[in-house]
């Protein structure tokens, strides 16, 4: 096992590396942040010397030297538009972002096990067609659109939930659901779907002939079988929401790496695109670590090279 | 309907969610009682007043936390003393200023001319990127003399006929600031920071050391979401007393929301140094072909103006007169222009490029849409772009000049004639912010070039304030007009919520500035 | 778990004696029965699925011919149409599902984008599924070096953003329906590569894998007569819902000034374009949303549909009378 971390963790460092001189050249090559970021009548000799200043007129691959200087001098680089070092904007949206990724998996993976177990245990039945179509719609809603309503429904005409905000457990509500939905969606499906494979196995066959009850046969002897697509897929949404969730960050006003990272993107802020991803990758490379060694656990047959 | 439905549940549990809102959620609650709460879009991007010509920051910071030696008058353009009490100007270069009387910082430290040279220093520190120097005092270093304790001189570099209104834009911080930008500006106003939290809130109490009557805030707090429809219901439910620049679309409760003018003017740049656009007739049928009342009211709020010209009515050298001469809307008369100049050899089907930029003002997309299709029906051949910020603001930095355009600039090889969808903000309050940056020969931003406009754009320029300036502005607004050199569409507004428990008049400074003191509470 | 065989031919014992029952209850259908239904008795059976069915057919014709058909009344302005409520009949059928805010039918712009945005999404997300589900069969089966490779280029696709990706590609080329592909199909890649392989990983394990190596099956021969068919479903799952993401994620895009602009119509941009009229036209949003919605739905509806047919485990419940499935269940 330890050999396999180690080789694994270099390996992902040499990937990281990579990904970083990747992002660094790419996000040059869309476009100058000098008319972004000056006022738009600014004359010829201010873009210039502003650009200038910010190395900005030099070719990429001499801004590539400088920047693993500074890298090597611990500075990765201030953000253009906050005049802050980049990697601290990160360290202060990335709280967020985990917290509520946190919250959402938990809730979202959890109701969709036992609402995918339950859907497969009838296909075709009532429970099945509800359960698994109203997923799905929640899934393929624009989240934008069930947000704002959320907002004018929950907060403006019922006056249950406040609009907006970071606060007690009421503030959690509205945001957690939205931004659960499509996990929950995307879940239930994959979990009906091994489900049915796995009910409909031998080894269900013998648990139920040895007169297993049947909820131990649903959650114990199926779904354990049934959970290597489930851990994947929910590893793979795991993934994509510690990169951030912009439309709840946005609507809700829980700003995290998502709206930092589209921000720079759009201003090219560079320091800060550089500075989030390496921080959002470094947690999706740990990511993928703890879920291929999940598999193991799981099924200890699977072996990793 | 699902609307109405929502409304009629509205109505029912109204006394219910205020009730609730003030038990559960009302963030205010933990606050001084006279303390409002302002939801603005965005957040600050610094705290540093030389940023404060920055929307986002000045909204925050202007006059509430750092003053300006002369302020503004949103209304009527006029200049007001706040910490000068009076100037004038002994050379062609030199100004003097009187500066008020027992004026402390927040601090407790008294306002003195080393601060006030200090503080202008910092903002026009080449190292720092700082806002006032890059929008207002772009290539143009004035230098502060102390005189006595009490007044000071200012020394420009040129003759500067306009130098208070540029004043306008510059905010005084505090004497020997880091030279770095700040989150915690320290300033003379009726306020200042309490404490800034990232990602999440500014809050501003009393300045105890203020100079000026005590107004009646305590304090306040902002927030800030992009979505306009949250910053709305939020001041609808209770959760917030001010929403600024809320949607066109979200503002409908006539009680509590205001159209502004926001001093923005909305325009097509021409290309006027390119075939075809270089003949008079074709940009005069690009004029008429655009019928603006069908978007007032519809697509343009209907609070908006239409416009003739550059800059805004309230700006001294606005041309009254263009107002009632408008280009207008025949597209019989702008497919006969189009026929004559077609006659007369010039190549009318050349394909143009209308471009525009995605949200620049609300319903861009829709706007653009609409022109194009009217540009169509007088059988132009004209096609549609819509861009994101970056792509056009380079359009923007480069425009063909034709034959004047300069060498080195490979931006426009192989590109066509360009309509570029614009919006012009000139919240200073003189037309010198405009006019030679859009029309100007030798100006990086315009895509045109007169000699004669440039010349009494220049002549303008070098007149001191006073009726003669603002004819020599007229001028150079009637003649952009008789030339038909852009596409003006509207001078637009901004719209605001707020609460029906304070008393608070949105103005045209409401953009780049929010006035605590004039705020209260019914 | 044993080999699926075992399990089809015990089914297939199953099936057929239901078969039987059946049989002499209704002698007639005997020999249909025997041979199992034809597949569209077996879809006018479950009514959900035909509609489903009957909805992406209707979308296949929107597709082919929408804009030929309509084309002209969803770019027709009328400023004095505009934001024509649901239900106006005084314009015509054409404005039956309202008007936008420049007075054009929704109901033309809905038919007329449907080319675009189901272009972009069956071609990204079938794109994303083969080439991902083709290295991580590699990356699940080879393993060593390449499976090593293969497995951190997806973890760097994965943490690349798919924004900057976006802009990267639309901002050096041209904002084509063909660069958005690749954008989109782009990002989606790693999903399947990873569930492709996690799966791998599993199956290679079990006996019958060994069986077949033992008797000298080639890898290929293994990969797709007996990996494949044990993962295909689960891709095709999350193809289905990856539809609904991958014509949001282009809505994302839209609204960003990136992606498709007008005057090219998608759902996506239509859904963009509404966001800002959500409380007073709440229909410019919505309905675009709707075609989202129930596109992706009937997608996963279907294919659930396919995947009981083809089970030979599963297929009993649908050539079974009603009473059947509740005993056997």
């Amino acid at each position: 096992m330890l050999p396999y971390l180690t080789r694994r963790a270099v390996h992902s460092v040499v990937a990281l590396l990579g990904l970083v001189v990747a992002v660094f050249f790419l996000a040059r090559l869309t476009g100058d942040p000098t008319d972004l970021f000056l006022p738009l009548d600014a004359s010829r000799e201010e873009r210039a010397e502003f650009a200038h200043k910010h190395g900005y007129d030099r070719p990429a691959t001499e801004q590539f030297v400088h920047f693993v200087g500074d890298v090597m001098e611990g500075n990765l680089g201030f953000s253009l538009r906050k005049q802050r070092p980049a990697m601290e904007l990160v360290l202060e949206a990335y709280p967020t972002t985990l917290k509520l990724a946190a919250v959402t998996l938990l809730l979202g993976i959890s109701l969709a096990v036992a609402v995918g177990a339950l859907a497969a245990y009838r296909p075709g039945g009532l429970f099945d067609r509800v359960g698994s179509t109203g997923s799905l719609i929640g899934a393929s809603a624009p989240d934008f659109w069930v947000a704002i309503t959320a907002i004018l429904l929950f907060s403006v005409s019922l006056g249950w939930l406040p609009t907006s905000g970071t606060g007690g457990f009421l503030y959690w509500i509205m945001p957690v659901t939205v931004l659960a939905l499509r996990p929950f969606g995307l879940l239930v499906q994959v979990v009906r779907g091994a489900m049915l494979d796995a009910l409909a196995s031998a080894y269900v066959k013998t648990a139920r002939a040895k007169g297993v009850g049947e909820s131990s046969v649903i959650y114990v002897h199926a779904l354990r079988n049934a959970c290597l697509p489930v851990v994947t897929v929910a590893g793979d949404i795991a993934v994509g929401m510690v990169n951030g969730a912009v439309i709840v960050e946005t609507v809700f006003g829980w700003p995290g790496v998502g709206k930092l990272m589209i921000d720079a993107v759009i201003q090219r802020d560079f320091a800060v695109v550089q500075a989030s991803i390496m921080v959002t990758a470094a947690a999706i490379f740990l990511m993928n670590i703890l879920i291929d060694l999940l598999y193991v656990a799981l099924d200890p047959r699977i072996r990793h090279q | 309907m699902f609307r109405d439905r929502v409304r009629q549940l509205g109505i029912t549990t109204m006394g219910v969610a205020a009730l609730t809102a003030l038990m559960l959620i009302a963030p205010g609650a933990s606050y001084a009682q006279k303390t409002i709460t302002v939801v603005l879009p965005e957040e600050p991007d610094s705290l540093d007043n030389c940023n404060s010509g920055r929307s986002n920051v000045g909204r925050v910071l202007r006059q509430n936390v750092n003053e300006t030696l002369i302020e503004l008058d949103p209304n009527d353009s006029s200049l007001k003393p706040r910490l000068a009490t009076s100037w004038k100007q002994l050379n062609d270069t030199t100004w003097r200023f009187n500066l008020r009387k027992g004026v402390k910082y927040s601090d407790g430290k008294p306002l003195t001319p080393e601060a006030i040279i200090s503080s202008v220093d910092k903002a026009l520190n080449p190292k720092l990127d700082c806002n006032t120097r890059t929008k207002t005092f772009s290539g143009f270093k004035i230098r502060v003399v102390k005189v006595d304790a009490q007044t000071i001189d200012i020394v420009t570099p040129t003759p500067d006929p306009i130098l208070p209104v540029r004043l306008t834009q510059m905010t005084i911080g505090a004497a020997n600031e880091p030279i770095q930008i700040m989150n915690n500006s320290v300033g003379t106003g009726p306020y200042m920071i309490e404490h800034y939290k990232a990602n999440s809130e500014v809050v501003l109490k009393r300045n105890p050391h203020f100079w000026g009557k005590k107004p009646q805030l305590d304090g306040a707090r902002y927030v800030w979401r992009t979505e306009s429809a949250v910053g709305a219901a939020m001041v609808k439910v209770g959760e917030a007393h001010i929403a600024t620049n809320i949607s066109h679309e979200d503002a409908k409760d006539q009680k509590t929301d205001f159209a502004y003018p926001n001093s923005e003017t909305n325009y097509l740049r021409i290309e006027s140094l390119v075939p075809p656009l270089n003949d008079k007739r074709v940009r005069q049928a690009l004029n008429h072909a655009v019928d603006l009342n069908g978007l007032h009211g519809a697509i343009i709020p209907k609070q908006a103006m239409i416009a003739t010209q550059m800059v805004i009515p309230r700006i001294a050298g606005h041309n009254h007169a263009l107002d009632k001469r408008r280009f207008e809307y025949s597209p019989a008369k702008a497919k006969k222009l189009l026929a004559d100049a077609k006659a007369a050899g010039v190549k009318v089907d050349t394909p143009i490029d209308l471009i525009c930029r995605i949200n620049q003002w609300e319903n861009t997309t829709e706007t653009c849409e609409a022109i194009m299709a009217m540009y169509k029906n007088v059988g132009l051949n004209i096609k549609l772009k819509m861009l994101e910020v970056s792509q056009w603001v380079q359009l923007n930095a480069h425009p063909n000049k034709g034959a004047l355009t300069p060498e080195a600039d490979a931006n426009i090889k192989g590109r066509g004639p360009i309509l570029l969808g614009h919006m012009h903000d000139n919240n200073v309050g003189d037309p010198v912010f405009s006019m030679y940056n859009k029309y100007g020969c030798k100006s990086q931003t315009s895509s045109h070039c007169m000699p004669e406009l440039d010349k009494k754009i220049a002549a303008a320029t070098e007149t001191p304030a006073g009726p003669k300036r603002v004819k020599l502005w007229e001028e150079t607004m009637a003649m952009v007009h008789e030339n038909a050199l852009d596409v003006f569409m509207f001078h637009m507004v901004g719209f605001a919520r707020v609460s029906p428990k304070i008393n608070f008049k949105p103005t045209a400074a409401t953009n780049s500035e929010v006035l605590l003191e004039q705020i209260t509470f019914k | 778990m044993s080999a699926p065989a075992n399990n089809a031919t015990s089914a297939a014992t199953i099936a057929a004696a239901i078969a039987d029952t059946r049989a002499i209850a209704a002698q007639a259908e005997m020999v249909t029965v025997r041979k199992g239904l034809p597949w569209w008795r077996l879809l006018a059976r479950d009514p959900l699925a035909l509609c489903a069915a009957v909805w992406l057919v209707l979308m296949l014709l929107c597709m082919l011919a929408g804009p030929e058909w309509l084309g002209k009344a969803a770019t027709d302005i009328n400023l004095r149409a505009r934001n024509l409520p649901p239900g106006s009949t005084e314009k015509g059928w054409i404005m039956f599902l309202g008007s936008d805010a420049l007075g054009r039918s929704m109901l033309a712009r809905l038919v007329v984008a449907s080319r675009n945005t189901l272009t972009v999404a069956f071609t990204a997300v079938v794109v994303a599924m083969l080439l991902g589900g083709v290295l991580g069969l590699i990356a699940g089966y080879i393993g060593r070096g390449v499976g090593n490779l293969i497995m951190r280029l997806s973890d760097v696709v994965q943490s690349f953003p798919s924004l900057l990706l976006a802009v990267v590609v639309l901002y050096m080329l041209e904002p084509r329906v063909a660069n958005l592909i690749i954008v989109l199909a782009v990002t989606r890649i790693p999903s399947y590569l990873r569930v492709t392989r996690a799966q791998v990983l599993e199956i290679r394990e079990r006996g019958f894998v060994d069986a077949a190596r033992a008797m000298g099956g080639s890898s290929t021969h293994i990969l797709w007569r007996h990996v494949v068919p044990i993962v295909a479903p689960t891709l095709l799952t999350i193809l289905t819902v990856d539809f609904a993401i991958v014509m949001l994620a282009e809505s994302g895009l839209s609204f960003l000034g990136i992606g498709i602009q007008p005057p090219e119509i998608t759902w996506g941009l239509m859904v963009a374009q509404g966001r800002n009229y959500l409380t007073q036209a709440w229909w410019l949003a919505f309905f675009p949303g709707l075609a989202i919605m129930i596109t992706t739905l009937s997608a996963n509806l279907l294919s659930n549909w396919l995947r009981l047919v083809t089970d030979p485990v599963q297929r009993w419940r649908l050539e079974a009378p009603k009473t059947a499935v509740k005993t056997n269940a």
